[in-house]
């Protein structure tokens, strides 16, 4: 933190500024993610100071996103919202069928759109509210999320009239699926969307290409899937499913996209959050914090008036700015906002400052300085270990979620944090630097093998499949698809292994994929798409290993299908002591 | 023919006395569907929702229709045919000719891709066969939508 407030005195000499003339937005001191001095943003205990996106010095420099459009694709935007209105452009879209709206005001009647939206451009320095991370950056809102037609998803993801020159695409939404999901690319719905993905990402923004961001999820705890709620087993006697989360990221084929860089979230004490889905997929971690009760969340716009939104009269006493409080007696502002949908925008207006930095950059090359100039968080965190009783009736251990690792690249990697928390003013710092971070794109063949081999119940020794792979390419991303029949999915743990030897868990065990105890039909997966990003950097060539390791061997694993307190099942899912079959995978190395 | 489902073949236990012990959002209970046939879209089995009182109209060959809802699962999932399909093309074919040809509204095409709007009035599984068997077609998939994002 010396190092940082040196750095960033001397930037403030060097252009005349001083400290008061960054600060005249009034809920500023309390936005702990742009400036973490450990304030508690109107919860009942601190944050830990330091923990933020790290903006000082670009703040100083006054890089705050012009020029970037960046697209609110989500519930709405209140886009007349004082503290937004002056940055929003044209090109907004509103799509819900019946809206007593205008087709160009994307109403929000949630009022997470809107939050969201104030998090990557709320404006600055205008003594009104808050600060957005690219504070002069242009928004468009569209309300997709209040009615997803496929009209609409084209239109607001980049091939709509207004969103050819968005650069940055904020997706603070997802789904959890129970069931495995088959992600064939000869299906024409999964082939035109990651067509239409790839173009935007590659060939938007005449030829800089744009960003596709995407929250991780909240699912580490439980998970909402269609119309219930799925929990662990244990959840009602206090249990937390072993440590282990219930929704990894990579369970939602479309978090295992190249073209989505996803985001998990962290506390103002820069560790995981309680809920944030994680996995190998991740790419970065960014603040969304807590709750805003007990410990800090998010301070950001909310739709104005104290009848609507996260902040009404009803909510006085909740936190310190609720309710119509002196500080925001129209309750235009919330300080309760959190999840991944957090962590997405943060990291979208990073993007949008980095962006606006040096618009020569390509979107690729602004998504791989976010990730080589991450910070590593929690650098003690030890991962998850689980513990069961083996076929052999002996307690064995294994480590599903590691621990802070280094590749043979030398890039640090753990799948609660992907490469670790947004650094903005480093990463903005590198791109005043260069023009071209990496050499053009390589996206391999698939590589496969169809060799059967078991994967023996409760046992450490798994199931092992290995590809020679001939490219010689470096790594950015790695994909594979995974077809295993296995009688109870959440038992299984899903590993690669790279030629240099890193180990990365695509699937940890015990998750909520429990689709099996509803349908009958599902034997196992069938080419279900996963994704890592702990190979970044590594040389590709060589040999490949994917295992399977079954980790339960109990008869009965239990899960709760929760609709609310007066239905809720227990849904039982039985063992089968057959070995279950790895019948066939493919990896493709995205890279260069 | 299916005429009534709910939690079909799932050992399942119900709580009713559990109270708010938890943070949990309450949501909607499980629903009911009275009546439904089975229609295989997209080569999964179905249920379509049919109106009770239609009961008596199940047609030999069950059609599906922009609009019709349909199910999945012992809780039934609902998702709502748009009347869009999702269609790869052969390489070199062109999607302005294949709409022109089999009167239908090309929504966009992307590269081999093309998505195609259906008037109200026709069968959806009757396309989606007329769609698979021609030669400038290599694949073709019925939009099932469920609303399925939520903010997160």
């Amino acid at each position: 933190m010396n190092l940082k407030y040196s750095k960033l005195a001397l930037a403030m000499v060097g252009i005349g500024l001083t400290s008061a003339s960054y600060a005249s937005d009034p809920l500023y001191s309390e936005q702990w993610h742009l400036n973490n001095t450990g304030q508690n943003a109107f919860s009942q205990s601190s944050g830990t100071a330091g923990n933020d996106l790290n903006t000082q010095l670009t703040q100083a420099f006054g890089i705050a996103g012009v020029g970037i459009k960046v697209a609110v694709i989500d519930t709405g935007v209140q886009i007349d919202h004082p503290d937004l209105a002056a940055n929003v452009v044209p090109g907004s879209q509103n799509f819900i069928s019946d809206s007593a709206f205008p087709v160009d005001y994307p109403e929000d009647p949630n009022g997470h759109g809107t939050a969201v939206a104030g998090l990557i451009g709320a404006v600055g320095h205008n003594g009104e509210g808050v600060r957005g991370v690219a504070s002069n950056t242009s928004l468009l809102g569209f309300n997709w999320l209040s009615e997803q037609t496929f009209e609409g998803w084209l239109i607001s993801h980049g091939k709509g009239a207004a969103t050819q020159d968005v650069r940055v695409f904020n997706q603070s939404y997802g789904f959890s699926p129970i069931d495995p999901i088959k992600a064939d690319f000869d299906d024409p719905q999964f082939n035109f969307e990651i067509g239409v993905m790839s173009d935007v990402s590659d060939n938007a923004a005449w030829g800089r290409g744009a960003l596709f961001v995407k929250s991780a999820g909240n699912g580490y705890r439980y998970f909402r899937s269609g119309g219930f709620f799925v929990l662990p087993g244990d959840f009602f006697a206090g249990g937390n499913n072993l440590g282990l989360p219930m929704h990894n990221s990579n369970q939602s084929y479309d978090n295992a996209n190249y073209y989505n860089l996803v985001t998990s979230a962290i506390t103002a004490d820069g560790t995981r959050t309680s809920y944030s889905s994680v996995g190998a997929n991740v790419w970065v971690a960014a603040p969304a914090g807590e709750y805003g009760t007990n410990s800090p969340a998010m301070v950001t716009t909310d739709l104005m008036g104290c009848d609507a939104g996260m902040n009404t009269s009803a909510g006085l006493g909740s936190n310190g700015l609720h309710g119509g409080t002196e500080l925001d007696p129209d309750c235009n502002y919330t300080s309760t906002m959190n999840g991944t949908s957090s962590a997405a925008p943060n990291t979208s207006g990073a993007i949008a400052a980095i962006m606006s930095t040096n618009h020569a950059l390509t979107a690729r090359d602004v998504r791989a300085l976010l990730a080589e100039t991450a910070s590593k968080t929690d650098a003690q965190n030890p991962g998850v270990s689980l513990d069961f009783v083996n076929n052999k009736g002996e307690l064995v251990s294994y480590q599903a979620v590691a621990p802070w690792t280094t590749n043979a690249a030398g890039v640090d990697f753990h799948s609660f944090y992907g490469f670790g928390a947004v650094d903005l003013d480093k990463a903005m710092s590198r791109a005043r630097m260069t023009n071209s971070v990496l050499p053009p794109q390589v996206i391999t063949p698939w590589a496969s093998s169809d060799l059967a081999v078991e994967v023996p119940d409760a046992s450490l020794a798994g199931g092992e499949s290995s590809i020679v792979f001939s490219d010689d390419v470096t790594v950015e991303s790695v994909q594979v698809q995974l077809t295993l029949d296995h009688a109870r999915l959440p038992d299984l743990a899903i590993e690669l292994i790279s030629p240099a030897g890193t180990r990365s868990v695509l699937q940890t065990p015990r998750n909520g994929l429990v689709g099996q105890s509803l349908d009958a039909s599902i034997t196992g997966f069938d080419q279900q798409l996963l994704l890592s990003n702990q190979f970044y950097g590594e040389k590709a060539k060589g040999e490949w290993t994917l295992r399977a390791i079954d980790t339960n061997g109990e008869e009965q694993f239990t899960f709760i299908a929760y609709f609310n307190s007066s239905n809720v099942f227990f849904v039982p899912l039985n063992n089968n002591k057959e070995p279950g079959v790895i019948k066939n995978w493919s990896l493709r190395v995205i890279g260069h | 023919m299916k005429l009534s489902i709910f939690l079909p073949a799932v050992a399942v236990t119900l709580f009713s006395s559990l109270t708010v012990a938890n943070n949990l959002p309450e949501l909607a209970a499980p629903v009911e569907i009275e009546a439904s046939e089975s229609v295989v879209v997209n080569g999964q089995t179905f249920n379509k929702v049919v109106e009770p009182s239609a009961t008596a109209d199940f047609a030999d060959t069950v059609k599906l229709f922009a609009g019709d809802l349909v199910t999945k699962g012992s809780f039934n999932l609902t998702s709502k045919a748009t009347g869009l399909v999702f269609v790869t093309l052969v390489e070199g074919q062109d999607a302005k000719a294949v709409a022109t040809d089999l009167d239908l509204k090309l929504v966009f095409a992307n590269g081999n891709s093309a998505v195609y709007k259906a008037a109200e009035n026709v069968d959806l599984l009757n396309l989606n066969d007329e769609l698979f068997n021609d030669s400038r077609i290599k694949a073709v998939k019925i939009e099932l939508a469920n609303n399925k994002y939520n903010p997160e």
